[in-house]
């Protein structure tokens, strides 16, 4: 097997190096730096009292996948029996994982946005399948082509991966352009993996479209999505795949080689996020929308040209200006400010001259981590010109 | 495949996978009367729960390191060591999310970098489904039908000098609870060095051995550069729930193995943790106070079962070898009773069921002692 794909070894280096740093600022991990909310963490407790020895299936237990698809019908609208439909997975990463060696075999060739989250090349090349990747640029909002896509299908595509909000990118895949995915799915007969992660997360008006909602596409449809980002739930590993039956039933049979059912606990955690309040997650995002404001301003001052952050949690931006590769540049702002940001050569290897700026930090950790870094840019900036 | 549809094509393939289409058998009950479990359960006791408590109270519902929080890794080493496992310091370990990941990573991760693995021909059924989900080189080795379903030593020097450089071993069998030897681990160690072999160790259920007999590979001297070893983290203390496992290996092993589980799941949730690293407290004790429960319970239902009782060296299952066990698990079943046919494990006309301290368990041997003489 290849590797292991440089992008995840380079953050995993540069996260060892921030750890090292008392002062250090993380701008780079898509770690929501709220807590858990209160009733939630409080549920996990009540189910260590109660429910430590209770049985749960290779897909969780019926009432959270009820609660799960309860869920997607009222933010996506689209029906998922929780009997055959539904499986909760250890995070969305795990759900990433287990799609893709569902769906892919030695060999076959799964059409990829890029750049892309860098587990998603992990997972593929795990799979033995090839990615083909479909560029994406800055000055188009990182808009993902049908017509490029339509382009790259060959007798071994298999797959063609969508996720909205993108990342690293930001950008949201619109109705229209979802339309003509569906269309070139059914065209081709592709499987669709959509990872919907950060659909709570899309900002100034612009709708969130998930692509099992369009017409004719649950059925070649698996879709991922967790509770991480949306109820700061890093640390618990709570995510689901969605999909049709038949594809989900080997699902779970995958599942249940990888790692068997997720603990009882955290599924009675996830419960509790999923019926209670929402109001936790409207906080966050309203939030997150103030800092966005802030990071961009900064991004601005500092003269870089970036993707409008459509949705997500962070901005990428081009550093081409800087003379510097990312990885060098990321490092040098961590080694001189102890400031991460996440190279775009993790996410790319061809378009990577971006840095990755989350808005994770409260806003005087954020407003001081940019400060140190606008301090590095400038020189660095300066100093190519 | 002609005619199907991508997504038909993708749902036959798996469907016909028959590595991955072997048997899943859960780590919790299903309901009292559900004999299948490998481990025993027990209850998180207040310790445990309190020390989730304070870290989820402290913030720790984040990103870990994928390798595992610190204090229960070295609780782990310092457990592995009061075992007789000198060799794996802390950084050596993972810890994984339930036997099910240690299994999946081991054999996935180390099958492809030393070319292929040979497994028991009677082994856990999840050790075949985590060698389904990706082409592998497989070689199968044969088991003594005498002697608890383990491998002979001349078996394992011969799959060794075919040329399989990893080997697959449970002590205790998983199945029948039997275990090598400490003689027999001696010699398993040196087959390893004399053909330059690996070997998968699993020791999950060492706790359940009533004797101060039990030899984990990893205990023999210099056993740590070619012995993986893996295990549920503290079993029968009720952390079954939050599905908690370790894996140690050396560095040139670990290293793959902590890059697959960063892309799988990037780390072992937190909860999870902070309830393990709290079991290492009073573990000794509570096993103890089990294993002896255990023991009398066993010895019980041996009067009761007479010949088709197989002598295992663990006290949490029992293994029977019947005539005709789809007779035999049919009567059970009229009953209600879940018991695990050895077939799934590659021993047909074996069955296995765990033992528990309460008296539907006895309700069951009674049926079963009922049918074996029916």
């Amino acid at each position: 097997m290849a590797k292991a794909k440089a992008g995840t070894d380079i953050l995993y280096e540069l996260i060892g190096q921030a750890r090292s740093y008392s002062d250090a600022i993380i701008l780079g991990r898509g770690d929501p730096d709220f807590d858990t909310p209160v009733h939630i963490r409080e549920a996990a407790v009540e189910a260590m009292n109660k429910n430590s020895n209770d049985y749960s299936p290779t897909e969780g237990i019926l009432p959270l996948r009820k609660a799960i698809a309860k869920r997607i019908k009222d933010i996506n609208k689209i029906d998922y029996d929780p009997e055959t439909e539904v499986v909760f997975t250890n995070g969305g990463q795990e759900a990433l994982f287990l799609m893709v060696i569902t769906v892919l075999s030695e060999g076959d060739e799964i059409i990829v946005p890029e750049p892309n989250y860098n587990t998603y090349n992990d997972a593929i090349a795990f799979a033995r399948g090839v990615k083909v990747e479909i560029p994406t640029y800055a000055k188009e909002n990182f808009r993902v082509s049908p017509e490029k896509v339509r382009a790259a299908i060959t007798p071994k595509t298999k797959a063609l991966l969508l996720v909205s909000p993108n990342n690293p990118t930001a950008s949201v895949i619109s109705m229209e352009d979802m339309k003509e995915f569906a269309k070139i799915a059914e065209e081709h007969d592709l499987i669709v993996i959509s990872d919907d992660i950060y659909d709570l997360f899309v900002y100034d008006e612009i709708k969130h479209v998930s692509a099992a909602f369009i017409p004719g596409m649950k059925k070649r449809t698996l879709t991922l999505n967790a509770l991480s980002k949306a109820y700061s739930m890093t640390g618990w590993r709570a995510g689901w795949i969605v999909g049709p039956a038949d594809l989900m039933a080997r699902v779970k049979d995958i599942k249940a080689a990888v790692s068997g059912p997720g603990s009882i606990i955290a599924q009675y955690a996830a419960l509790a996020a999923l019926t209670g309040s929402m109001d936790e997650v409207w906080k966050m995002r309203d939030t997150y929308i103030a800092r966005r404001k802030i990071v961009l301003e900064t991004i601005e001052r500092m003269g870089l040209e970036y993707g409008f952050p459509q949705g997500g949690q962070f901005v990428y931006a081009d550093i081409t200006k800087t003379g510097m590769g990312s990885v060098e540049l990321a490092k040098k702002i961590l080694d001189e400010q102890h400031v991460l940001v996440y190279p775009g050569a993790s996410f790319s290897k061809d378009l990577g001259d971006f840095i990755r700026m989350t808005f994770l930090q409260p806003e005087e950790k954020l407003r001081e981590g940019l400060r140190r870094m606008q301090d590095t840019m400038a020189n660095v900036i300066d100093g190519n010109k | 495949m002609k005619g199907m549809s991508t997504k038909e094509k993708v749902i036959q393939s798996l469907k016909e996978n028959k590595l991955l289409q072997s048997a899943t058998i859960s780590a919790m009950k299903q309901s009292s009367k559900d004999f299948r479990i490998d481990q025993p359960g027990g209850q998180i006791n207040e310790i445990m729960i309190n020390n989730v408590k304070k870290a989820l109270d402290d913030g720790q519902t984040h990103y870990v390191d994928v390798v595992g929080i610190g204090p229960l890794r070295s609780s782990l080493s310092d457990w592995l060591q009061k075992m007789g496992v000198k060799g794996y310091s802390p950084d050596m370990l993972i810890v994984n999310a339930g036997i099910q990941e240690s299994r999946f990573l081991t054999v996935q991760m180390l099958g492809d970098k030393l070319g292929g693995i040979a497994l028991p021909a009677v082994v856990h059924p999840g050790v075949r489904k985590a060698a389904g989900t990706r082409k592998l080189n497989i070689k199968t080795f044969s088991v003594d039908h005498n002697n608890g379903m383990l491998a002979s030593i001349s078996e394992l020097e011969k799959t060794l000098k075919e040329g399989n450089k990893l080997l697959y071993i449970e002590s205790p069998s998983r199945l029948t609870g039997a275990m090598y030897s400490g003689v027999e681990v001696q010699k398993i160690a040196v087959l390893l060095n004399e053909n330059d072999g690996a070997v998968i160790w699993d020791q999950g259920l060492a706790p359940w051995v009533d004797s101060s007999d039990y030899v984990s590979i990893g205990s023999i001297p210099g056993m740590n550069s070619r012995a993986v070893l893996l295990g549920e983290a503290y079993p029968g203390i009720g952390l079954e729930a939050m599905t908690v496992a370790y894996t140690a290996a050396k560095e040139e092993w670990f290293e793959p193995m902590r890059s697959q589980k960063q892309i799988m799941s990037i780390c072992t949730r937190t909860p999870s943790q902070f309830a393990a690293a709290a079991g290492n407290d009073s573990y000794s004790s509570r096993v103890k106070e089990t294993l002896s429960l255990l023991k009398s319970k066993k010895e019980e239902a041996s009067a009761f079962l007479g010949d088709v009782f197989l002598d295992g060296s663990t006290v949490n299952i029992i293994a029977l070898k019947v005539r005709n066990p789809k007779a035999f698990m049919g009567r059970l079943s009229d009953e209600g009773f879940m018991v695990l046919d050895g077939a799934d494990f590659g021993a047909p006309g074996i069955l296995r069921f765990s033992v528990t301290t309460d008296n539907v368990f006895m309700e069951a041997v009674k049926i079963m002692a009922g049918s074996n003489n029916g």
